[in-house]
């Protein structure tokens, strides 16, 4: 009796074994079809811009007189703010620039300062964020700059009219709006894969478990046929 | 009562492969109900405009850095049609569909029907594909003559007949006419089957027939050859392609597998890079032809790569990763012929895999044909205001073959030939940052005045519109 149950035990066992590289590649597979939904580790990258260059440019930015871009993200996951600040060419060194993000009842989310001489002069400044953020609601970006000896910066806005970035809502320069006007900006965005997307990685999750299975069903084959083959030629032997 | 004979077995399959290029004849028409056009396109379109005649078309391409089949197959169909985009952009998916139909009269003939419709279901998915199917270029019709010359070279080997000869003749001379690495792809093809009627002892009697392939395509190709001599010395001094490092290398993979799908990339290189590991081992081990050809498929895309790196380290920058275009269904035929012989599970995973691949590459081209640029914004705004007295001034003189393609040349104008004296209703200026301007003191003199309307684009030129109406 004693020595059945062994028997049964190191059938099974044998057989728990024997499954176990199964086990493994499917709880692979279930796992990389996990972390793409709902997971939303594999994120996409979007941008949306202003377009046309433009000469328009805002009166000088300081502590007390900041400039403040309402604007509606479309995606939940904003990567980076990109905003062209001028330096008069160069003759803006000193200060610094801070950036800060809230969202609609005015909580700060994000801040970063920059020293001056770290500001493209006349072209985009990218501001890393990597934030989580709700489509469509409105969020707000502020610019000021402190620690000026003389001169101060401006920032490059447009009209609102024709195509650019459809996030942007109005801009203030200290409280007063500025008709007509839209920061230059650029929105980057980590935004979630859509329904093919998942479908595409979820298949190639199942097409490599497959490979897998099959690679290590072949393994198996060839080493069930090796021992018969020894224990044949030990038998004749 | 559900067995199937085996001619009943060989309908359904034929069919299910005609559905497919049914299917992805669809798709390509659905991407070409647009005015999206970019630079090299417009250029395909200026030529065509201002070509009378088919020597004038010959004469022009000879001024260009390509050959001039692609123009010449164009030129009948917009004289009798006019130059109609719809119809320029068919005409690109025609040799597409050629391409996949190679996929029943060669492939499902010397393999089975599961390689077949894996060709060309790879064929259409392959992420760089799609756009050049439906683009105002010579890519779809060049790989339709490359894949054609390959397919040639292998039944030229294989039967020996004397239709394969010419076949393979005709289709190599087509390739070289239409895009030169279409030519270098042509004579590697060329070169691995000199190696292989070499090197099988019963076949070397072949290469007579190799040698007159050969001869009697340069003497084809003869009549170019000083426009292509023109072409390399004009190149040889200055050309726009810039200098090939390791991150250019890298990037064509991404040019070949990238989409809207992060890790595309290198989930494809993976699936191509296991298809080369099979089929190498599958060759040393065993050494079936079918094997070996499906291996040699995939050298023409890399020996073009090898070729055209080589000469733009030794002689100057001439070769970007959509000259591998040509290549591509041979790539896929590669492809194919390893995964084809795929347990049938894992098969089945890999259609699978690919089907929703091709959906997100749909989806990727669906954005770049409709809503990737402000044409549309842009046209509409001019359907809207533009009247007949209304005269369309732009400042981006290198763009004036592509306003060309959007406005009437009536009434079209680039700033410095205007006459601001004109009896004009409006006058609309496209004003690209940079570029020339009226002057305030100019349109006073004349009476005009000047509106900002708003940020438009037509491709990748980006302007202000501005409205110039008479003072009140």
């Amino acid at each position: 009796m004693e020595l059945s149950m062994m028997n049964l035990k190191s059938t099974e066992s044998a057989k728990v074994n024997s499954r176990l590289p199964y086990f493994l590649i499917w709880g692979l597979v279930l796992v990389w079809m996990l972390l793409v939904w709902p997971g939303n580790m594999v994120r996409e990258d979007a941008s949306s811009r202003s377009i046309a260059d433009d000469d328009r440019k805002t009166d000088h930015i300081t502590q007390d007189l900041p400039v403040i871009q309402e604007f509606y993200p479309k995606y939940d996951r904003l990567y980076s703010v990109g905003f062209v600040l001028n330096r008069e060419e160069g003759a803006v060194s000193e200060g610094t620039v801070s950036f800060k993000l809230y969202d609609e009842q005015i909580h700060l989310l994000a801040q970063q300062d920059f020293l001056m001489e770290e500001i493209a002069d006349g072209s985009l400044t990218e501001v890393i964020l990597n934030q989580k953020v709700k489509a469509g609601e409105l969020y707000y970006f502020r610019i000021e700059v402190s620690g000026l000896l003389d001169k101060a910066p401006t920032l490059s806005y447009r009209s609102l009219s024709g195509c650019g970035p459809e996030e942007n809502g109005q801009l203030y320069f200290g409280s007063n709006v500025i008709e007509d006007g839209s920061a230059v900006c650029r929105y980057e965005y980590r935004k979630k894969v859509g329904l093919a997307q998942v479908l595409a990685y979820d298949s190639f999750g199942v097409l490599m478990g497959m490979v897998l299975t099959e690679m290590v069903r072949q393994w198996k084959k060839k080493k069930e046929l090796e021992v018969e083959m020894e224990k044949k030629s030990y038998g004749k032997k | 009562m559900w067995k199937l004979t085996g001619a009943d077995q060989k309908k359904r399959e034929y069919a299910l492969m005609l559905l497919l290029i049914v299917g992805f004849a669809l798709v390509y028409l659905s991407l070409c109900f647009n005015h999206n056009i970019w630079t090299d396109e417009a250029f395909t379109i200026d030529l065509l405009r201002n070509c009378d005649t088919y020597r004038e078309a010959v004469q022009f391409t000879a001024g260009d850095v390509h050959p001039p089949l692609y123009y010449l197959i164009l030129k009948p169909f917009t004289d009798v049609f006019g130059i109609r985009l719809f119809l320029l952009k068919a005409l690109s998916i025609i040799p597409m569909l050629l391409t996949m139909g190679l996929g029943i009269t060669f492939v499902y003939r010397r393999y089975d029907f599961r390689t077949a419709f894996l060709y060309i279901l790879m064929m259409a998915v392959i992420p760089c594909s799609m756009e050049y199917a439906v683009q105002v270029r010579m890519y779809s019709w060049a790989m339709f003559f490359v894949t054609s010359c390959g397919f040639a070279a292998a039944d030229a080997y294989d039967r020996g007949k004397r239709r394969d000869w010419i076949f393979l003749g005709l289709a190599g001379v087509a390739a070289a006419y239409t895009h030169y690495f279409a030519f270098v792809a042509v004579i590697w093809i060329y070169g691995f089957l000199f190696l292989a009627l070499l090197w099988d002892a019963g076949k070397r009697k072949e290469l007579l027939w190799w040698l007159a392939a050969v001869l009697l395509s340069l003497a084809a190709y003869a009549p170019w050859l000083r426009a292509l001599q023109n072409q390399v010395t004009g190149v040889s001094k200055n050309y726009w392609i810039g200098a090939i490092d390791k991150e250019v290398l890298l990037s064509y993979f991404d040019t070949l597998f990238e989409t809207k799908l992060p890790y595309s990339t290198q989930m494809m290189t993976f699936l191509f890079g296991a298809a080369f590991v099979w089929l190498a081992v599958e060759v040393i081990r065993k050494r079936k032809q079918e094997d070996v050809l499906g291996l040699l498929a995939c050298l023409p895309l890399v020996m073009t790569a090898v070729t055209g790196v080589a000469v733009s380290l030794i002689m100057r920058p001439v070769f970007i990763a959509r000259y591998l275009m040509p290549c591509i269904p041979l790539f896929s035929f590669f492809f194919a012929v390893a995964w084809g012989r795929a347990e049938k599970k894992i098969y089945a995973a890999l259609l699978v895999f690919s089907f929703f691949l091709g959906v997100v590459d749909y989806e990727k081209n669906w954005y770049v044909e409709y809503e990737s640029t402000y044409v549309p914004q842009t046209e509409a705004f001019f359907a809207e205001n533009l009247g007949e007295n209304d005269l369309i001034v732009y400042n981006y003189k290198l763009f004036d073959f592509i306003y060309l393609c959007y406005f009437e040349p009536e009434q079209l104008c680039y700033i410095e030939d205007v006459d601001l004296s004109g009896d004009y209703d409006n006058i609309w200026l496209l004003d690209t940052h940079y570029n020339p301007d009226f002057s305030e003191e100019e349109l006073e003199q004349y009476g005009w005045q000047k509106t900002f309307v708003g940020n438009y684009g037509i491709e990748h030129d980006e302007f202000k519109i501005y409205r110039i109406s008479k003072s009140e």
